[in-house]
């Protein structure tokens, strides 16, 4: 160990740690607050538990270690795929963003953005829970094959419409696609993950759940509370008023997503 | 922001991937394939009477091997022991030419060369 140590280059080996350090730091930050970031933890333990083993001479647990370690990148792409997802699309949601936001014309989007501000903020005021989604650069085709059919102009009074408890499609999710309400009463998965607050009910869960794993915004109104939040990358932005949520909607809902 | 505030944001993220960088350094390190000497632990039997081993300098009872580097700390560690017989020995020199065969070495390690012992025999 001591000659290895001796062998080395300390300069370069130091700026060959710091540089992979920083690397994998940068890795870390695209998928900070997930659970799946605590299995890294482990990484360090299980290297240094191989190479034990290895010097020691522990033939079936270094095998063990060793076929785990070699499978850590598969397992690794396997436990993190949603947050490696997440992490591309906002990346190149960036990118697009600064080529495309500017040259467009926002004054259609503006006036679905209104719509949809006005539908929530009766929606909240009646108590009605209710559950709109904005696709944006994935589609949700996978997801609309179960629910009626629409195609309509989004309106405030067609939104609070469809979500009036007597109405036999309010207990699914609407879907709005390039600035128009295609579908409604589809079904939506719901979170995993652990760390949701459990006083979330199934509308909040499912709004997580899916965008989790597609990059759609959705508009949550609770039932119970009536506060209207956005959700977004399996994050949650709760009790919005309608100036907020208009600003919110503007900020992350580009021009071209809806017209 | 200044470089205090730079380094202790984010502190237990910052130094997990330190942590992950080094366990990684120290992975690749142990595992590249190296080549070493090492001496040679040599011990004798059926000494004939009378006669006496003069003791091999350590620079010519050398077996040079090769492995990665983990597994030559650990060959390191073991030593590699070199049991030579004498049986029907005389005064004077000995070469065991072929002593390979008996060299036990740490699996995964491979013997590169291993010059033949020369012992020398007095009264």
């Amino acid at each position: 160990m001591w000659e290895l140590l001796q062998k080395t280059d300390w300069l370069l080996t130091t700026a060959d740690i710091l540089l992979i350090a920083f690397i994998i730091y940068q890795l870390l930050q695209l998928l900070r607050e997930s659970t799946a970031l605590r299995i890294l933890h482990i990484l360090p333990l299980v290297i240094i538990g191989y190479l034990l083993t290895r010097l020691a001479g522990l033939v079936t647990s270094a095998l063990l270690l060793d076929n785990l370690l070699t499978s850590m990148l598969l397992i690794l792409a396997v436990i993190f795929q949603y947050d490696i997802r997440r992490a591309l699309l906002s990346f190149s949601r960036g990118r697009i963003t600064v080529k495309v936001g500017s040259e467009e014309d926002s004054s259609g989007s503006d006036l679905v953005i209104q719509q949809l501000v006005d539908a929530a903020h009766a929606l909240s005021e009646r108590r009605n829970g209710a559950l709109i989604v904005i696709q944006r650069e994935m589609s949700l085709e996978h997801f609309m094959e179960v629910g009626t059919q629409i195609d309509a102009k989004v309106t405030s009074e067609l939104l609070t419409s469809i979500f009036l408890p007597y109405s036999p499609i309010h207990d699914g999710a609407v879907i709005i696609q390039n600035g128009k309400l295609t579908q409604a009463g589809c079904f939506l998965p719901l979170t995993q993950n652990p760390d949701v607050a459990k006083e979330l009910g199934t509308r909040h869960r499912a709004a997580i759940g899916l965008t989790e794993l597609v990059d759609a915004l959705v508009i949550v109104v609770s039932e119970e509370t009536g506060s209207v939040s956005v959700v977004s990358g399996g994050r949650m932005t709760s009790d919005l008023e309608a100036a907020g949520l208009k600003k919110l909607l503007r900020r992350m809902v580009e021009p071209r997503w809806l017209q | 922001m200044n470089l205090k505030s730079i380094l202790t944001n984010n502190i237990e993220m910052k130094l997990l991937s330190i942590l992950l960088a080094a366990t990684l350094w120290l992975f690749i390190a142990f595992e590249a394939v190296d080549e070493v000497e090492i001496p040679l632990s040599v011990s004798y039997v059926n000494t004939p009477a009378g006669l006496a081993v003069k003791a091999i300098p350590e620079s010519v009872r050398l077996i040079r091997v090769e492995g990665p580097r983990i597994l030559l700390v650990r060959q390191k560690l073991k030593g590699v022991p070199l049991r030579l017989d004498l049986a029907g020995a005389g005064e004077g020199a000995v070469v065991f030419s072929e002593v390979e065969s008996t060299v036990k070495l740490v699996q995964g390690v491979r013997l590169v060369k291993l010059s033949p012992v020369k012992v020398e025999l007095h009264r």
